[in-house]
């Protein structure tokens, strides 16, 4: 792996790490604080910072540094978190955001020595860096010795512990540490038993400079007052039996030992010694009894046990047996427990090049294909369908869907993170044009393919600041209206027959129609005798080159917005509506298909061609009887059908291949929902059958046409158009005088 | 890129009773005519699109296109799948004839005689044992993207 491999690697987390961010603000500022949230933002600028540093990008790591001071102050006092921190927090988490990206292109970024210097006084902060060490888990010394100076006198007056004394004298030897035991764990087992006092013998350590770190050198003096008799005590030393120096005695209430050192310990500590140091063997050997002279920096204490009295013993348990036993495996051990511990909830997830998923959901695809071939041969070889080889089609039609729809689950992702990129754009959207204004957000874990959620931000990010820009009125104007002074934008996504439906909605003034309507008479998009009606009017904002903003914004405002919006959503297959009531604001409905690779299609057939019918278009079908065809106009006729008349969409004339057809008698109608959800009867010569389609793009290679969406490959190696049920209504209403009022519709 | 005095190689293929070539590094295979799908709408010289191994492919015939008098597609007709750039369609033609290498020396630019439809379908002449054939520009036959929206 090369440095810049890693470098990608890094940029690819810190997307993560910023979506995580993006997130804990915004349920902080959702009012959702608690301090696993602060937390999680503080976890998220740390290892950007971290990583920052090990690449260099300097300006990154000194910012996250700063942002990072200044959260690890709210998460000492979560309640100190008031509005303004807030949004001083999520304008830090915005430039963090522009810094790595910028970054990542070499791009130099603006504007971070003001929020570094808001950020240090908002959090009185010294000189915008530094900070306490806690802030600092990079620093090498986390090691936190509070060397608290306990008298043994004050054990004797501790007579409220009942119970037995013992003294343990414990030294590991190098074999138990080899064996993975862990003298931390047994000194905590003994902990739970009573009360425990820890001596730390260090007597052994030589200097420094012949300090092997995996030798084993410590020892400690252990005072135990516990209910549990001697048996207890050495039940926890089983397992370690035979690797240590052992020695339990009982002491009487005043805490004098009956005897003091034992003899072997110390000539076994002075063996392992010796293997450690072989060559300073007679100089190290003798001050290893008698006192050792010791080097510099290092803090010793002499385990004086021969007067407990005079001695002052520190307290080293944890942290110096996690340290100074340098050869056990259990600190790495732990943090990483610790980590794992931080991640649970997250479900576990492994990262995938988006190729390899493409190139699978193509196999799926090559296999749907080839499987209806199949069932294509097995029908012409004229194989009953109870026969077992066409049960065993069954059988794998069965599991081929199966894989499908998880293949396709792999490429579903939640919503989320392009919501929460609405936040964002939100906030700015707001900060530019002086309104104020708060995001909802619903359903943002509904699973969405990937491709739609990219193709979504360019729109999304359109409409949020349409709303915003034109919707929502500023704050003055809404009190003024009896309405809050933050506008409410809501956005949310949910699942439904087939397709995906994102509703946002603002609570603003809503469409301006008689505004809408002049400005349109004027830019020529309607002339003054078209009768419009509301619904109408608003899809006007849609139309190509409008705009009724009167001054061109920075927000918005270009005239490309809503018709630019409306058709990067028809190219990811969706439709667009908009539904508006003056003064109570306006609501923009996406419908989107569940995914953009297969569709479940009806096979019809038109003029001796074959083509697919999206099912979740098709209404019912229908053999029209010579009784309920009526004509309206020159040649046009409708269905009566039930108590609607449905305007009848003759498919093979609409696409061009003949003239308008007469005789309805050899004929199909299927009922279709359109955009604008009236119904239209497709005339068709006949339905073939039904079945999942892999939707292959004509882009590629040749335009999209206008009737039809996309193409597939039938089991026959033919290739089959699959009709766009809107744009096939819409070349009818052109090409035969369909009611007028669908031309803007659509 | 015959700027280094290298032999080009073109492939020679006739449409319409006349004889065309283009670069042959522009042809990804040649295949027999199979029954394609009609595009509604679409321009009278895309005769429609065919699968070709998953991939859609459109089918323009070259003679329609270059305004000639074609027999239509028939068993006897052959297609030629070209690259362009991304795009890659496929030329419905009478018959492949032959693969020349050709020097530049053998190499004239387009006459200038018949005004600018001629300037923008060749790119340029081999002139080779008496035969005259032109090197059609690919670019100009790739259908337009016809997203006429209506």
């Amino acid at each position: 792996m090369s440095i810049d491999e890693i470098r990608k690697t890094y940029f690819a987390e810190c997307a993560d790490l910023l979506a995580d961010l993006e997130d804990g603000l915004f349920s902080i500022s959702s009012g959702d604080v608690d301090i696993e949230t602060v937390n999680s933002i503080f976890r998220a600028v740390h290892s950007i910072k971290g990583g920052a540093g090990a690449f260099g990008l300097d300006q990154i790591a000194e910012f996250a540094h700063t942002f990072e001071n200044g959260l690890d102050i709210v998460r000492k006092d979560i309640s100190s978190l008031s509005e303004g921190r807030v949004s001083l927090l999520s304008q830090c988490a915005d430039k963090l955001s522009d810094l790595v990206s910028n970054s990542e292109a070499g791009r130099p970024t603006e504007g971070i020595a003001p929020l570094k210097e808001s950020l240090a006084r908002e959090f009185s902060l010294e000189g915008g860096s530094g900070g306490s060490g806690e802030s600092e888990p990079q620093a090498p010394a986390e090691l936190d010795f509070t060397p608290v100076a306990i008298s043994l006198d004050d054990l004797g007056g501790n007579e409220e512990l009942s119970g037995y004394r013992y003294r343990i004298y414990f030294k590991p030897k190098h074999e138990m540490y080899l064996n993975g035991h862990d003298a931390q764990r047994l000194l905590a087992d003994l902990r739970e038993m009573g009360e425990l006092e820890v001596v730390c013998d260090t007597s052994a350590i030589p200097p420094l400079d012949e300090f092997d770190s995996r030798a084993s050198y410590l020892g400690w003096t252990l005072n135990l007052v516990t209910e549990s008799d001697i048996t207890e005590i050495e039940a926890i030393f089983d397992w370690v039996e035979g690797l240590c120096d052992l020695e339990i005695e009982a002491v009487d209430d005043s805490g004098n030992p009956q005897e003091m050192l034992d003899v072997d310990s110390f000539f076994s500590s002075l063996s392992d010694f010796d293997s450690a140091a072989p060559e300073d063997e007679a100089q190290e050997a003798a001050p290893g009894i008698s006192g050792l002279s010791l080097p510099a920096g290092l803090t010793l204490q002499e385990d004086e046990a021969a007067e407990p009295d005079d001695a002052e013993i520190q307290d080293e348990a944890h942290e110096a047996a996690e340290n100074k036993a340098a050869d056990s495996p259990e600190p790495a051990a732990q943090n990483a427990a610790n980590a794992e511990g931080k991640d649970k909830g997250h479900a576990k997830s492994i990262r995938v090049e988006s190729g390899k998923v493409d190139r699978l959901i193509n196999l799926m695809g090559e296999l749907v294909i080839s499987q209806s071939m199949l069932a294509e041969r097995i029908s012409e070889a004229g194989i009953e369908g109870t026969a077992p080889s066409a049960l065993a089609l069954n059988e794998l039609q069965n599991l081929t869907r199966e894989i499908q729809s998880s293949v396709m689950s792999i490429r579903a992702q939640p919503i989320k993170p392009v919501f929460m990129r609405m936040s964002r754009v939100l906030r700015e959207t707001c900060s530019m044009t002086g309104k104020k204004a708060n995001l909802h957000l619903d359903g943002e874990f509904t699973e969405v393919d990937t491709t739609v959620i990219e193709g979504l931000v360019d729109p999304l990010t359109h409409m949020i600041r349409n709303a915003v820009d034109h919707g929502i009125e500023s704050a003055d104007e809404r009190v003024a209206k009896g309405k809050e002074d933050h506008g409410q934008v809501k956005l949310s996504a949910s699942h439904g027959s087939g397709r995906i439906t994102i509703v946002l909605s603002d609570d603003g003034k809503g469409i301006d129609r008689a505004r809408v309507s002049e400005k349109a008479r004027k830019l020529g998009i309607i002339t003054s005798s078209d009768e419009m009606s509301d619904a109408d009017i608003d899809q006007l904002i849609m139309a190509p080159g409008f705009s009724t903003a009167e001054t061109i914004s920075d927000v918005s405002g270009r005239g490309v917005g809503m018709d630019v919006v409306r058709q990067s959503i028809q190219a990811l297959g969706g439709r667009l509506a908009i539904s508006s009531e003056p003064g109570f604001g306006t609501t923009f409905t996406i419908s989107l298909p569940l995914t953009l690779a297969i569709l479940d299609g009806m096979l019809v057939r038109s003029s001796d061609q074959v083509f697919v019918l999206p099912i979740s278009n098709v209404i019912e079908t229908l053999i029209p009887g010579a009784n309920e065809l009526m004509s309206y106009g020159t040649g046009n006729r409708c269905i009566r059908l039930r108590n609607e008349l449905v305007p009848i969409v003759d498919v093979s004339n609409v696409l061009g291949f003949t003239s308008q057809r007469t005789d309805f008698t050899d004929c199909i109608a299927v009922v279709v929902e359109g955009a604008d959800k009236a119904h239209y009867a497709l005339i068709l010569d006949s339905i073939e059958a039904q079945q999942q389609v892999v939707i292959k793009s004509l882009d590629g290679n040749y335009g999209q046409g206008a009737a039809f969406s996309a193409a597939t490959i039938l089991g026959n190696g033919r290739i089959a158009l699959i009709l766009d049920v809107d744009g096939l209504i819409a070349s009818a209403v052109e090409s035969v005088s369909l009611p007028q009022r669908y031309k803007i519709a659509v | 890129m015959n700027e280094h005095g290298q032999l080009q190689e073109f492939i020679v293929f006739k449409s319409g009773d006349q004889e065309f070539c283009i670069d042959i590094r522009c042809t990804k295979e040649i295949r027999g005519w199979t029954q394609s799908t009609p595009l509604p709408h679409s321009s009278e010289y895309v005769v429609g699109v065919i699968n070709l191994r998953g991939t859609i492919l459109p089918i323009v015939d070259l003679a329609k296109r270059m305004g000639l008098k074609s027999e239509g597609p028939s068993e006897r007709h052959v297609i030629i799948v070209v690259q362009v750039g991304e795009k890659s369609f496929g030329m419905l033609v009478d018959s492949v004839s032959d693969i020349l290498n050709v020097g530049p020396s053998e190499l004239r630019p387009v006459p200038d005689i018949n005004a600018d439809l001629a300037e923008d379908m060749f790119r340029q002449v081999v002139v080779l044992d008496g035969r005259i054939i032109c090197e059609i520009t690919l670019d100009w036959i790739l259908p337009e993207i016809e997203a006429e929206v209506a």
